[in-house]
C-alpha cells in the first residue's frame, strides 16, 4: 500500500503495520490509522503518519527520553482497549506528542496525553494519566536547574 | 439541548447501554456515575477540551514543506544540550540514602 506524504514523499507499507487508533486522537476521531516512522537520523523523535492524509503528521517522543523518572499510571480498561494484559508490560510502547516550534525553546511535549500502542496487535489509544505530574505543555529543554532531556541518538 | 429534572439516586438512560445517575447533590456541585461500555472514553469536558486543542496545536506544528525544517532545529537541539553535557557540572553532595526515623 501507499501514501504520499507531505513530508517524506511516496511511503510503501504493508498492512500488518499500521497503527489503529480505534477512537483516532481525542478530540480527532476521524482520523484512525497511521505508520510509524523511525529513522536513526530523526532518533530520538518518530513520525506518526496518517495513511488517510498526507498532511497529517505528529512527531512524538518517547516521554521517558523527556523526564528520565516519568510516572504513568492509567486505567486498566485503557489498557484493555487495546489489547494489553496487566502482565505483560513489554507488549506496549508509549510516546508523547510534540508541539513543534522553530524557537527550541517553545517545544512542548503533551506528557499527561499519552499514546499508548500495543506494539504486536497495532492496537493504539491516546490516554490521559490518572497521576497529576504533568501538563499539556511541558517544555522540551527543561530549566538548567533539572535533569538535562536525553537527546543524544546514541541508546 | 435536552433538559431533564432528576432527583437524587434518580438515573438517565441514553441509547440501549448508557446509564448517568445522580448520586449526591451539593450545593455548587453533583456527583454523577456513569455506566457505559469500555469502549466509550469519558472525559471531563475542560480536559477533553485542552488535549483536543493541543492535539490540533501538534498537527499544525508539522506544517512544514520539508523535513529538513524539522530536522535542522532537532539537530540544533542535540548540539546545544552536547554545550550543556559538556559543561562542568556543580557538584552538589550527594543526599544520604540514610532513613531518619
Amino acid at each position: 500500500m501507499e501514501i504520499i506524504s507531505k513530508l517524506f514523499g511516496n511511503i510503501q507499507y504493508s498492512k500488518e503495520n499500521v497503527i489503529c487508533f480505534e477512537e483516532g486522537l481525542i478530540g480527532i476521531p476521524e482520523k484512525k490509522n497511521f505508520i510509524l516512522i523511525e529513522k536513526e537520523d530523526f532518533k530520538p523523535f518518530s513520525y506518526l503518519q496518517s495513511v488517510d492524509d498526507g498532511t497529517f503528521i505528529l512527531i512524538i517522543i518517547n516521554p521517558l527520553m523527556v523526564e528520565k523518572d516519568y510516572r504513568f499510571d492509567i486505567f486498566k480498561d485503557d489498557l484493555y482497549a487495546v489489547g494489553i494484559e496487566e502482565n505483560n508490560p513489554d507488549s506496549f510502547s508509549l510516546f508523547s506528542i510534540v508541539i513543534f516550534s522553530k524557537q527550541i525553546e517553545e517545544i512542548t511535549v503533551n506528557m499527561k496525553a499519552t499514546i499508548l500502542i500495543n506494539v504486536i496487535t497495532k492496537q493504539a489509544k491516546q490516554v490521559i494519566l490518572i497521576n497529576d505530574d504533568y501538563g499539556v505543555e511541558e517544555p522540551l529543554i527543561r530549566q538548567a536547574s533539572s535533569e538535562p532531556v536525553n537527546l543524544s541518538r546514541k541508546k | 439541548m435536552l433538559v431533564l429534572t432528576r432527583k437524587k439516586n434518580q438515573s438517565i438512560v441514553i441509547g440501549n447501554n448508557i446509564e448517568i445517575k445522580i448520586l449526591k447533590m451539593g450545593k455548587n456541585s453533583v456527583e454523577i456515575g456513569i455506566s457505559a461500555p469500555k469502549t466509550y472514553s469519558i472525559f471531563r469536558e475542560e480536559v477533553f477540551t485542552e488535549i483536543q486543542k493541543k492535539n490540533v496545536e501538534a498537527i499544525k506544528s508539522v506544517d512544514v514543506n520539508d523535513i529538513t525544517d524539522i530536522t535542522t532545529i532537532f539537530d540544533q537541539l542535540r548540539e546545544k544540550q552536547k554545550i550543556v553535557e559538556a559543561a562542568p557540572q556543580p557538584t552538589t553532595p550527594k543526599k544520604s540514602t540514610k532513613k531518619t526515623t
